[in-house]
């Protein structure tokens, strides 16, 4: 814009001294000084009519409300008021005596005097209602419409996690729906939505595909659709672990667990106490290395570390410290097993008391991983772990008493568990039970894999033809990055220059795939127009009213305007003077050159 | 003149009564008009309203209700006597006024004068004649409400009906190639089965297992091949007739699976192949229990009582029984096989073991179970039930008891004895008097009697010692030992719960005795009916209780413990180990491969139709694989899996496949699929150039 008006003012400057040149080169040297004044003036005139030119006033507000009609409103209660404008062609063949202006700031220019605007129904998204800045706005919002008032589910899952979608649904009707999350065409779970009330619903389902698909939430009043929405879901494929087992002697734990995770492709190296000094060592899916002395470089091959009290506490000094080192400053986890042995000071067992209560033989209780999911039976030891205040339950008893605990140590983690008979349960076929337990075990004990990249789809709902903010954490592409074949490049977060966003309007609905110069993509969904409108309303409604909150304490208070807006002068005002300067220009030298 | 008005109000009423009557009878014939149609409609639905229906119900039954009123048989003589009955200042004389005036005497005129006036002034309306008419518009109401009602609920079940009463299998129309003139199949069911063979002109099977179906398919045009594809692999070629119009063909049908009809290399729709098991039979012993246990006086027999079914008929049925003789490591086994003649559908059979005819003696136990066999070859048995003869002679031995630590013979001696003495009673019986043998049997029991008593003081139980009124008292009756309080309530009243006499006995030792009790009052109550045969079974088991009680009282001792020498702990693993090797194992093991990755891969693509509504001919392949799989499946189960295929067929032969189709495939793909199981996975860091990790290491540091 601004080498526009500089274009522009060079362009007059030059003509107008053309013509100041012509004039002195002209013969006729009568009226040399008033006429290069009105070409001057001719060329203000000019320059006007394209430039606008703005002066500064104080804003008087007063009349009438000028109603400013969005999806949602009521027609009953616009009875009462006259100048109704909308900028939504849908509402404008609604309710036709609504006027249909382009943008919300067509409403502003009508005149220097400021009329209060009124916005009825669900209001305008964030980006437009940028352009009611400066207006003295007050809202009257619709109530959101029956339907889904939020939604939630994880955008990306892992292979084998549970799918949840979380949200509640607003039912003023006086029948009870049913709600069914559906996926495949097949039925995945279900439950009922009262009548009459907001209900939060929890619906779960472990996808047995790989890679995206669309499930449908779907709202039914007996056999009639209420409302069907798409929900996207992208399943990551699962990437294999490396485990090292450090134990004191062979055990049924240690070859139940080490034939599990093998069997899933997974790499183990054991290492089994003997004798004194003297190791059984086993390497499944990893390379063979000489395991009897630790060394870091060896320790940063593996992901977690399995081992009992025992075998750790017998480590070398050097290899205790290399193990700890690992540990707090590279994000291994080590999962220890107790055993008998009980040294109460030691680095390992200080977060985790144990509370032993002597002989007492094993008792079968149900097992709670993470404080909700059931197990079956398991006979299980005496011993509890007493829990301190940066120590996590990960594995409870019946009575909610710890049976295994996790605490952070530096970047990694210490878990400490007192179940040493998990293997009856591989032994009795319950293979659910114990790969849920020592998946949970794993999955927090396990290394975090080092990511160079994320991406985060901002906007709630994107939908095509709408502005989708995209975040991107990770290297800077300076090539920009393909979006559906379209390249878009990134603005770099100030602060934080590992965050980018990209701005983006996607074309079509469906699954939208972002493409890095290098590197696997990413893949986002955009709805169908008109999806989600319960949510959709809401976001409007909460966001039309934060601005006009907003604005109002900017502003002043509803009548009392303080404000000093530039106003532009018309244009008609600049024609008229390069008229007038134009006609004398001509009438001089038709009449008055003799 | 007042005989005019008179004649001409009792007209008037009759007209109006008859008016009333007819009108109710209209009334209620509407209402059970409608009532019937409403029945009708809830029952068959709207669809079976004839147009002419309604109105013949309502003129039926409203000629039903006026031959039921009969308004017209309303004679002047009813109205008289209803008026007479009515109206006492009418003076019963309203059968004056039709008379024939001349005939009348005086004082009948002079009547007709006095009642005249009276008959004005009644109204032509009665309340009775409006009743009828009140009670039936009533009705109407409630069967017009009703239907109100029924419109409601019946608009609901009808829609649901539909829905809910079609059968689960919508049997659809088979799609036959247009090339097919008629179709005939016949099914040889097998022999096991015992049917004839039956044809259908349907080209979805539904047959027992291993039937032998023959298709016989005529065409209308001359074909050059017409070829049947089981389950997408087997080919069978029907064979032509001489105008290669007619073809035969058969296959014997040993699993469910689905197949299609080649003609010429065109293909037909998918048909079900569903196959009826032959179910094993069944077997339900209803006697005896599983263990049974024959006390010593019991008779030695054994009551089987079983039923037998089979769906299609059974053709053997064995009793295996084997009797062990013996104890100890001298058992010995004989083995009988009794038949147990089975036939047909289902049988009730029975059978009495006699044990002395299987040689079995007291202590010998018998094991039986029942196999049968039914058309088809198939076997089924019974669990193995278990006879055991109550040893007496073991019982009556003293082996244990004397050995024993707390010797109580005394007692058991006595128990004993009376069984001996009952036994003895019983030899004897045919050589002594029927009294003398009561006697004997009444003495037993007061023996019987003597010892349950003397066992009923270990459970502190009352002593009946001075039944029979209270003994002389010789301390009571001392002269200063008048009026004292004490000693008389201590020789009038019962003692019970006296602590003393409960004696030191555990809960379960006192339930056994408890039990042991009630055996001998049985005894005590034979003996004394003078029937010791009868007796002798619960003297038996008193025995065997008693028994089992002195076992129970022995107390196990361990021996003394072994003292090991102590270990020196500075010579503990100080062994040279230089030359022991360590074990090192390496192996490579692969995952297994994921045998539904195409399916898995054809949702991919499936997932892109619905979207797009086209795959790229590079997916083609893909979904070929996944309907191979599918097929695979549906060969065993078609019922679920047959739609799928046929949709996958349709989705296959063409670039644009329908949404139905899609959803129908996607459907049988989620149902093949297996849970996923849940493995540990890593989570992730996020990438903030070290932000969270120097976070964490200084978090360790600070603590």
């Amino acid at each position: 814009m601004m080498n526009w008006d500089n274009t522009v003012l060079v362009v007059c400057g030059v003509m107008v001294l053309i013509a100041i040149y012509f004039e002195y080169r002209r013969a006729n040297k009568q009226y040399l000084v008033l006429r290069i004044v009105v070409v001057m003036l001719a060329f203000v005139g000019l320059l006007g009519l394209i430039y606008p030119f703005k002066y500064t006033a104080a804003v008087k507000a007063n009349g009438k409300p000028k109603i400013l009609l969005t999806e949602g409103f009521n027609k009953d209660s616009l009875a009462s008021y006259d100048s109704i404008f909308t900028t939504d062609p849908a509402v404008h063949q609604q309710y036709p005596k609504a006027k249909l202006v382009t943008t919300a700031s067509d409403l502003a220019t009508d005149s220097t005097h400021l009329s209060p605007v009124k916005i009825l129904g669900y209001g305008f998204d964030a980006t437009s209602l940028n352009e009611l800045k400066g207006n003295l706005l007050s809202f009257l919002p619709s109530p959101i419409p029956d339907g889904f008032i939020t939604a939630n589910w994880s955008t990306e899952l892992k292979t084998g996690r549970a799918f949840i979608v979380q949200g509640i649904y607003k039912n003023t009707t006086d029948k009870p729906y049913q709600l069914y999350l559906d996926g495949l065409n097949t039925h995945l779970d279900s439950t009922t939505i009262k009548p009459g009330t907001n209900t939060s619903f929890a619906l779960k389902t472990t996808p047995k595909h790989a890679s995206k698909a669309v499930y449908k939430l779907t709202v039914m009043d007996g056999r009639d659709t209420v409302e069907s929405q798409n929900i996207p879901v992208y399943i990551e494929p699962a990437q294999p672990i490396k485990v090292m087992m450090l134990s004191s002697s062979p055990d049924f734990e240690v070859k139940f667990l080490k034939d599990w995770l093998t069997s899933k492709g997974y790499g183990v190296a054991s290492r089994t106490d003997i004798s004194k000094g003297k190791f059984g060592q086993d390497f499944v899916n990893v390379d063979q290395a000489d395991l009897s002395k630790l060394s870091p470089s060896m320790l940063s091959k593996f992901d977690a570390v399995i081992s009992d009290l025992s075998s750790v506490s017998s480590l070398s000094t050097a290899e205790s410290n290399y193990l700890q080192n690992e540990i707090s400053q590279k994000g291994l986890g080590l999962i220890i097993r107790s055993d008998s042995m009980d040294k109460k000071n030691g680095w390992l067992q200080r977060s985790f008391p144990l509370i032993r209560s002597g002989n007492a033989p094993l008792k079968p209780s149900v097992l709670a991983i993470a404080g909700s999911m059931r197990t079956a039976k398991l006979n299980i030891a005496p011993d509890r772990i007493g829990l301190k205040n940066h120590s996590r339950a990960l594995v409870t008893d019946d009575q909610g008493k710890a049976l295994t605990a996790s605490v952070l140590s530096g970047s990694g983690r210490l878990i400490f568990t007192t179940l040493n008979d998990t293997y009856t349960w591989a032994l009795s076929g319950n293979k659910v039970d114990y790969a849920n337990i020592w998946s949970a075990l794993l999955d927090e004990a396990l290394r975090k894999l080092p990511l160079n990249k994320t991406w985060q789809v901002d906007t709630r709902i994107p939908m095509p033809g709408q502005q989708v903010s995209i975040t991107y954490e990770g290297q800077f592409p300076a090539n920009g990055v393909v979006i559906n074949q379209d390249r878009v490049y990134a603005a770099q977060d100030a602060s934080m220059p590992f965050r980018q966003s990209f701005i983006y309007w996607p074309e079509h609905a469906g699954w939208q795939q972002i493409k890095p110069e290098n590197g696997t993509p990413f893949w986002w969904y955009a709805w169908p127009k008109a999806s989600w409108k319960s949510i959709v309303a809401a976001q409007r409604i909460a966001a039309t009213q934060k601005f006009v909150d907003q604005n109002k304490a900017t502003i002043g208070g509803s009548h009392q305007v303080n404000v000093k807006t530039k106003i532009p002068i018309s244009k008609i005002w600049f024609f008229i003077l390069f008229l007038v300067a134009a006609t004398f220009l001509w009438a001089e030298s038709k009449f008055f050159s003799s | 003149m007042i005989e005019h008005t008179g004649i001409h109000k009792i007209k008037s009423l009759r007209r109006n009564w008859i008016l009333a009557r007819t009108a109710a009878a209209v009334l209620l014939g509407i209402a059970t008009a409608l009532l019937i149609l409403l029945i009708n409609f809830v029952i068959y639905g709207r669809h079976l309203f004839a147009p002419l229906l309604p109105v013949m119900i309502l003129v039926m039954s409203l000629a039903c209700f006026l031959m039921m009123f009969k308004p017209w048989k309303l004679s002047l003589a009813t109205v008289l006597s209803f008026l007479d009955r009515q109206y006492p200042a009418l003076e019963e004389s309203t059968g004056l006024m039709f008379r024939n005036p001349e005939e009348m005497t005086l004082l009948q005129r002079l009547q007709i004068d006095k009642i005249g006036p009276e008959l004005s002034r009644i109204s032509s309306w009665h309340k009775a004649f409006l009743r009828e008419l009140w009670i039936a518009l009533a009705v109407l109401i409630a069967v017009v409400c009703a239907i109100k009602l029924a419109d409601k609920v019946v608009v609901v079940k009808t829609v649901t009906g539909d829905n809910i009463l079609r059968p689960v299998k919508d049997i659809k129309p088979e799609k036959v190639l247009p090339e097919i003139s008629s179709l005939k199949l016949t099914i040889h069911p097998p022999a096991y089965t015992g049917k004839a063979s039956y044809s259908q002109d349907k080209f979805t099977i539904r047959v027992e297992e291993g039937s032998t179906v023959s298709w016989s398919i005529k065409t209308n045009i001359e074909v050059s091949k017409l070829t049947l594809i089981f389950n997408d692999k087997e080919l069978i070629n029907l064979k032509p007739d001489a105008d290669w119009k007619s073809w035969t063909g058969s296959r014997a049908i040993n699993k469910p699976g689905f197949y299609q009809i080649a003609i010429d290399g065109k293909l037909s729709d998918l048909y079900q192949i569903e196959t009826i098991k032959d179910a094993p039979p069944v077997i339900h012993i209803k006697t005896p229990k599983q263990y049974t246990y024959i006390d010593a006086g019991e008779k030695p027999l054994i009551n089987l009582i079983a039923a037998l079914n089979d769906d299609y008929g059974l053709s053997s049925a064995l009793i295996h029984a084997t009797v062990a003789k013996g104890s100890g490591e001298g058992v010995k086994f004989k083995d009988y096989s009794i038949p147990f003649g089975a036939s047909g559908r289902s049988s009730q059979l029975q059978h009495i073991f006699d044990l002395p005819k299987l040689n079995m003696e007291p202590g010998d136990e018998l094991y039986f179970y029942i196999e049968a066999k039914d058309n088809h070859q198939q076997k089924s048995r019974t669990e193995v039930y278990a006879v055991n003869i109550q040893d007496t002679a073991a019982l009556l031995s003293m082996d244990g008891i004397v050995n024993g630590s707390d010797v109580k013979p005394e007692y058991f001696r006595s128990q004993r004895q009376i069984i001996m003495d009952t036994e003895k009673l019983l030899r004897d019986k045919d050589t002594m008097s029927r009294e003398r043998f009561n006697t004997t049997s009444g003495n037993i029991g007061a023996d019987q009697k003597l010892l349950r008593l003397r066992y009923g003081r270990f459970l502190g139980e009352e002593d009946e010692s001075d039944v029979g009124g209270p003994p002389e008292n010789d301390e009571l009756s001392k002269p200063e030992n008048f009026s004292n309080g004490k000693m008389i309530l201590d020789a009038m009243t019962d003692k019970h719960d006296n602590a003393e006499d409960a004696g030191y006995l555990d809960p379960s030792t006192k339930v056994a005795l408890k039990a042991t009790l009630n055996e001998m009052w049985r005894a005590e109550l034979h003996l004394r009916m003078y029937k010791p045969q009868d007796a002798l079974p619960f003297e038996y088991k008193a025995l065997r209780l008693l028994k089992d009680l002195q076992q129970k009282s022995r107390a196990y001792v361990a021996k003394t413990t072994y003292k090991p020498t102590p270990l020196k702990m500075e010579k503990r693993l100080s062994g040279d180990l230089s030359k022991v090797e360590q074990p090192s194992d390496h192996q490579i093991l692969k995952p297994a491969i994921d045998q539904y990755a195409d399916l898995k891969q054809a949702v991919q693509i499936l997932e892109q139709v619905k979207l797009n509504g086209s795959y790229a001919i590079t997916d083609k392949h893909i979904l070929q694989l996944a309907k191979q799989q599918l097929s695979a499946r549906a060969a065993a189960q078609p019922g679920i899996y047959l739609k799928a295929i046929s949709a996958m067929n349709r989705i296959l032969s063409t670039t644009k496949p329908t949404l139905a189709d899609v959803e129908l495939v996607e459907n049988a793909i989620q149902k093949v699929l297996p849970k996923v199981p849940v493995t540990p996975q890593s989570n992730s860091n996020s990438p903030d150039m070290g932000l969270s990790k120097t976070y964490y290491q200084n978090l360790k540091r600070n603590r």
